[in-house]
């Protein structure tokens, strides 16, 4: 993964880690990898894994079961909720940049109509 | 302190492959003057006196190399490989003094048997110990100009060794001082030369003071061999051991 | 506190390769060694693994004062081939295997499979490249408490250092330590929990390198432009 080399390490693999949950590449009630299987996925070290997974655990996106591993959430309606977040949080940082280029939200908004995706697949 | 000794043997083993070699070639000529030659008797003398002789020649070579290995093991980055073992120094030091000693005493061992058997055969083939023994006098005396006392070779293949393994001793010694000194310069094999002439000229001299000295005064009266020579080798060999590993202890880096 | 070093010092003829350089380093932890060739990196490091001897200032190690015993515990990496001439690639691991309790052979043997090195290929030999691979092989088929890696990323290719990378991480756990200098900022900024500044044998700072992108949004490279 190309990280940000200026931002937090830790939140920026948390962000990862939430569009797979969104994408459905880890499944509610899933297996997440091993800490250690962390760490070497996403090249931090294994503080940073233990704190990816503290913060997770506390944000209700996984759990732990002592022992056994740690899971992703088996409540399926906050997979949308952290679809909605992660759309307003982006949604929110486009506006704010379209803004502060002096875009009023109806030019925007025709500019998206306009907008031809570059690569259809 | 067994596997330090194993890879201190195999550093040295190319140069006992060339020697063991050069025994083989010597004992196959022997072979060849018996089956081909079988008249001329001194030819026979001549190979045994040269196996004689060769053991002294490896005998200061392999000592030597076991000197130049130390002095490589404190030169090149392959030194990491050695001192980067947990083992004290005093291991590490010794492995390499027993391994030294023992490849010494293999190579002359060797020779000196292999002079010894074909000495044996001679005996048989030429009929009668003293006609060989007259040979290789005839040949001693020809080309070295000097009269066996075949009484005291092994005597003297005592003394030669004691003092042999104190030579080992000193090179150590000169060694770990020019390396801790200069560390890497280019000078330090020139120091380390420097000091071992410096050394073994400080260990004859305080030897012939010592036998001066009114209570060692009997100790001189020996002719030739002398027992006393070998208490004061196998002492200051001791001293120059506990000097090498404490200031490699205390001082040296590579 | 695995090791603490004390108004570190190592002279060389006039000149102090290492300078009065006082560092504590904890369990668990990976710390990138920064700084420009002869700012003292190697020599500290040597220093740490016994190799050379302080010439002033003390190596506290697990509370101890170091000594010969540690090396059983420290596994340090040369940048350069350090390797006797008469081995083959198999010889390398019988000789850690000999003489290191710490050494796992199954998992040298894994590590040199994965590289493609073949036990019956003489040292000498090998390219630089598979060189460094070798060592590290080695070197971390030690399940060291304190594994110090000087460049193990120099001199090998974009794909080799992506696995060199995951070999260190598949080690590295709240137990070990590892100490890793290196001039490829980017390549460790992801998963090193401090960088270590020195400039001239002295240290510069050590600093916590994800609170210091929380706190002022630095990348590590922008940190190194800073501070040396």
């Amino acid at each position: 993964m190309e990280y940000n080399a200026a931002a937090p390490i830790y939140l920026q693999v948390i962000n990862d880690l939430k569009k797979k949950m969104v994408k459905g590449e880890l499944k509610p009630g899933e297996k997440m990898p091993a800490s250690r299987e962390l760490a070497v996925m996403y090249k931090v070290n294994q503080n940073t894994a233990a704190r990816i997974y503290r913060e997770m655990e506390l944000e209700g996106y996984c759990f732990t079961k002592r022992g056994i591993g740690t899971f992703v959430s088996e409540e399926e309606n906050m997979f949308e909720n952290v679809k909605k977040e992660m759309a307003e949080k982006l949604l929110e940082n486009f506006m704010r940049e379209m803004g502060d280029l002096g875009f009023a939200k109806t030019d925007i908004l025709s500019q998206i109509e306009d907008y031809e995706e570059e690569d259809e697949k | 302190m067994g596997k330090l000794i194993k890879y201190e043997w195999k550093k040295q083993r190319t140069s006992r492959l060339v020697i063991m070699a050069a025994l083989a070639v010597g004992i196959l000529a022997f072979v060849w003057g018996l089956i081909f030659d079988k008249g001329n008797a001194s030819a026979a003398g001549i190979v045994v006196v040269l196996m004689f002789s060769m053991a002294f020649l490896v005998l200061l070579y392999t000592g030597i190399e076991s000197i130049l290995v130390l002095n490589r093991d404190l030169r090149t980055k392959q030194s990491y490989m050695l001192w980067m073992v947990p083992k004290s120094i005093w291991e590490i030091l010794g492995a390499k003094f027993i391994a030294a000693i023992l490849q010494m005493f293999v190579v002359f061992v060797s020779f000196i048997v292999a002079g010894c058997i074909c000495l044996g055969v001679a005996v048989v083939e030429y009929g009668g110990i003293r006609t060989v023994f007259e040979m290789a006098d005839v040949f001693a005396q020809k080309v070295l100009s000097v009269n066996i006392s075949w009484g005291d070779l092994f005597m003297l293949c005592t003394s030669v060794f004691v003092a042999w393994t104190d030579i080992i001793c000193i090179g150590f010694l000169s060694v770990i001082l020019a390396r801790t000194v200069l560390v890497k310069s280019r000078f330090a094999g020139l120091l380390a030369v420097i000091i071992f002439f410096a050394i073994n000229f400080a260990v004859d001299k305080v030897m012939n003071i010592l036998y001066y000295i009114p209570a060692f005064e009997d100790a001189r009266v020996f002719a030739g061999w002398n027992p006393w020579d070998v208490v004061y080798y196998i002492f200051i060999g001791v001293v120059l051991f506990g000097v090498s590993g404490w200031v490699a202890d205390k001082k040296l880096s590579v | 506190m695995i090791l603490e070093c004390k108004e570190l010092t190592k002279w060389y003829g006039d000149t102090a390769a290492v300078a009065e350089l006082t560092l504590n380093l904890s369990e668990g932890k990976i710390y990138g060694f920064l700084g420009e060739n002869g700012s003292g990196k190697t020599t500290w490091m040597k220093m740490v693994a016994g190799l050379t001897k302080p010439s002033h200032g003390e190596i506290i190690y697990k509370g101890h004062p170091l000594c010969y015993r540690d090396k059983g515990e420290i596994a340090y990496m040369a940048t350069e081939p350090f390797f006797y001439d008469f081995m083959k690639v198999g010889d390398v691991g019988d000789y850690y295997a000999d003489f290191f309790p710490d050494f796992d052979r199954r998992r040298f043997d894994e590590l040199i499979g994965k590289m493609n090195l073949i036990p019956g290929q003489k040292v000498k030999n090998l390219s630089s490249g598979m060189n460094a691979k070798l060592k590290l092989a080695a070197v971390l088929s030690r399940r060291a408490s304190l594994c110090l890696l000087d460049e193990p990323l120099n001199g090998i290719d974009y794909k080799a250092r992506e696995e060199i990378v995951r070999m260190i991480l598949e080690e590295a756990d709240e137990k070990k330590t590892f100490v890793i200098s290196t001039h490829l900022l980017e390549e460790i900024e992801s998963f090193i929990d401090y960088a270590v500044f020195i400039r001239d044998g002295q240290l510069v700072d050590k600093i916590d390198i994800e609170s210091e992108r929380m706190r002022s949004g630095r990348s590590l490279a922008e940190i190194y432009m800073d501070l040396m």
